[in-house]
């Protein structure tokens, strides 16, 4: 059997899109049009991810996430207009693993789709690789070692420990609030700014150009992607 | 004026002596059954306390305590007829009948002096009130005028002329009442009239907030009226004074309420077309790309390309209106907060470079990183806008710089180009709302002149200014600044 993706999306031309493009995959989907069909769906249904519009018209997008992270680990990446930042970070926080802004293009649904699906098959087999590689960069998580293009690089052990945060969920969008809960283990919206600093540093030591950032993304308004493609 | 007072005069001093006579006539006739001289002496002292209530003034009173000491000591006193005195004591009488009367006199007049005035300022306030309950039913600033006129007309009893200044219009209205009637001509004149008739008129200007809104005009000969006159007027101008900027200060409230209201609904229109707008549209670019997928005609793919690029860009138009109403309501969501340049040009850098792939951006920032308090998304809109501008006006082979540097508490941003450059006719326009510059092709030309327009919306919402200039070589440059 194929790979069973649920479709939650109340407007059908869009559905109808998101459909052509896993099916092009040769993914199998099913589609809700409302929170509750979509929940009866994910309760009966071996799914292997869910794409999820935020604006639905029964129930709060946000609130399904929440309702459905009670039970179960499923992917779900999350479809919204770009004004709705707020709802989006919302989203992630309750648990979604990544967000596409309307309008996005096969190939952004795609990418999405493929870095979350890896994920969820790394946590299953649970011996997460001990050494990262993107490009030139290496990181070893056991010995505690970044290079470069084959020359050592030193970092803090706080940058240490968000780039290896970044590294190992690359491809998945980190709001600041997770980085924040993972690193330094409390979460104010004031220390947003100390996250972003964090940031700035290790760019300068990983990019060569800091604006034209090869590895670490920024979603701004959001937080932070680590580029694997 | 002077008969009159001669009038007064005449009639007063016929009081005093009619009333000196009668008293004289009275006391002769009483002595003749017999009284004593103390009746008389009463007698007089009366007649000076009438006199003095029926005159005004002390001199009166003066006047009649003296005649009557001179009657009594004609007609009562030893030896009689003559004015000369046998009995000393009667020289005591005539001093006491003296300061009883002086004092009796002035008491009196006093008194009816203090009734007068009270009486005049019952009036006064009795006019004030009726001026200023009439004012306070008006509504306008003509309506104003018009009452204004007519209450001091009735109370001057004269021609008065009211002049309406109407700053914010530069309207002038002359409101006219004539002496009699309640009747009142309008018309609009030209404020170089205004002097003219400050010339000929006796006038007060009527001013709130150090502005000219108003002009009393009243006829010249009034310049000498009584001080109590004189004080009434200043109140009633005042009144007037208060209740035309009451009118003002509405008709202000008013405006600006039905602007904001207006500019409202605008946004809300806008916004609302926009968001329906962009959900179709994102149905259409999807359409599009799948379509794109399927198809293996090239002439079918170039048609559909077509579609895919339009629609995206109408995406991105819909974008950029949207912002645009957010800015113009100056609404909550706009989210001022340190964002690092860096992060905000990779952002917009990344965005716009994807409709044109081909196009070679460079950028250089500071080493430092650079905070800069800013709503991030809208700065990302101004570049993206500045980008796509610049690579409309280029072609893949010309460059595209992006930099930001900081110059004091101003963080600078640029992007320039080194392709067809400004043409210096449209510079000063180049920012107004839907202004296209004149050197692009009719094909080539896409924008409706919103994008520039609302980058300069955005930067001066920031506190920042933009500017746009032309390279020495070529090309162009586009520069500005959010203060740190």
């Amino acid at each position: 059997m194929g790979m069973l993706f649920l479709i939650v999306e109340d407007d059908r031309k869009i559905r109808k899109f998101i459909n052509f493009s896993l099916r092009s995959q040769e993914y199998d989907c099913i589609e809700a049009a409302t929170g509750k069909e979509a929940m009866r769906l994910i309760t009966t249904q071996n799914l292997v991810a869910i794409i999820l519009d935020l604006g639905l018209p029964d129930m709060d997008g946000v609130e399904l996430i929440k309702q459905v992270r009670e039970f179960s680990d499923i992917p779900i990446v999350v479809v919204s207009a770009r004004d709705q930042d707020n709802e989006k970070v919302e989203a992630l926080d309750a648990g979604a693993d990544d967000y596409l802004t309307k309008p996005f293009s096969i190939k952004e649904l795609l990418a999405r789709i493929r870095v979350v699906l890896r994920h969820s098959n790394g946590n299953k087999k649970e011996d997460a690789p001990v050494v990262y590689k993107v490009a030139d960069l290496e990181v070893d998580l056991e010995k505690h070692k970044v290079t470069l293009e084959g020359k050592d690089i030193h970092f803090t052990p706080m940058e240490y420990n968000v780039l290896t945060l970044l590294i190992k969920n690359s491809g998945k969008v980190l709001t600041h609030k997770y980085i924040l809960k993972e690193v330094w283990g409390t979460y104010l919206d004031s220390e947003i700014q100390s996250v972003r600093v964090f940031m700035a540093s290790i760019r300068r030591k990983l990019e060569k150009n800091p604006a034209k950032p090869r590895y670490i993304l920024t979603e701004v308004g959001i937080g932070y992607r680590f580029a694997d493609e | 004026m002077l008969k009159k007072l001669n009038g007064t005069i005449v009639t007063h001093l016929a009081i005093t002596f009619s009333l000196n006579i009668s008293a004289t006539l009275l006391s002769i006739l009483i002595q003749h059954f017999g009284f004593t001289e103390v009746n008389v002496v009463v007698i007089y002292i009366l007649s000076v306390l009438l006199t003095s209530r029926y005159t005004k003034g002390y001199t009166y009173g003066i006047v009649a305590s003296v005649i009557s000491i001179l009657s009594f000591n004609f007609f009562f006193t030893e030896p009689l007829y003559t004015l000369s005195v046998y009995d000393r004591n009667y020289i005591f009488t005539f001093m006491v009948i003296l300061f009883a009367a002086i004092f009796t006199s002035a008491l009196t007049s006093k008194l009816i002096y203090s009734k007068e005035l009270a009486d005049e300022r019952e009036k006064q306030s009795q006019i004030l009130y009726q001026i200023t309950s009439s004012l306070a039913k008006t509504g306008g600033v003509t309506d104003v005028a018009a009452v204004s006129a007519q209450c001091l007309s009735n109370l001057l009893e004269c021609d008065t002329t009211f002049i309406a200044i109407n700053q914010k219009e530069n309207t002038v209205q002359k409101l006219t009442t004539p002496k009699s009637g309640n009747r009142i001509t309008v018309k609009d004149i030209n404020s170089e009239d205004i002097e003219t008739i400050i010339a000929n008129h006796y006038t007060f200007p009527i001013t709130v907030r150090e502005k000219r809104v108003g002009l009393v005009c009243l006829p010249k000969e009034l310049k000498a009226m009584t001080k109590e006159n004189r004080f009434l007027l200043d109140s009633v101008i005042i009144q007037i004074t208060i209740a035309i900027q009451r009118e003002i200060l509405t008709a202000e409230k008013e405006t600006a309420k039905a602007e904001t209201e207006r500019e409202r609904l605008k946004s809300n229109l806008l916004r609302a077309i926009s968001h329906d707008i962009r959900t179709p549209l994102t149905g259409i670019t999807g359409a599009a790309e799948m379509l794109l997928q399927k198809l293996k005609d090239e002439e079918n793919i170039k048609l559909v390309q077509g579609i895919f690029e339009d629609s995206g860009w109408l995406i991105r138009l819909i974008e950029n209106i949207l912002n645009l109403t957010r800015i113009q309501e100056g609404r909550l969501d706009i989210n001022i907060q340190p964002e690092a340049a860096e992060e905000i040009v990779a952002e917009a850098v990344s965005r716009a470079s994807k409709y044109a792939p081909n196009h070679k951006i460079s950028i250089s920032i500071p080493d430092d990183v650079l905070f800069i308090p800013m709503d991030g998304k809208l700065i990302i809109q101004v570049l993206i806008n500045l980008i796509e501008n610049a690579i409309k006006h280029t072609t893949p082979s010309d460059e595209i710089n992006i930099s930001v540097w900081l110059e004091g508490r101003k963080a600078w941003f640029e992007v320039s180009d080194n392709g067809a450059g400004i043409d210096l006719k449209d510079l000063p326009k180049l920012f107004d709302m839907f202004f296209i510059a004149r050197n692009t092709h009719i094909d080539a030309e896409r924008g409706i002149g919103l994008g520039l327009a609302i980058c300069k919306a955005i930067v001066n919402f920031h506190g920042g200014e933009i500017i746009a200039k032309n390279n020495n070589v070529r090309g162009s440059t586009f520069q500005f600044f959010l203060n740190l």
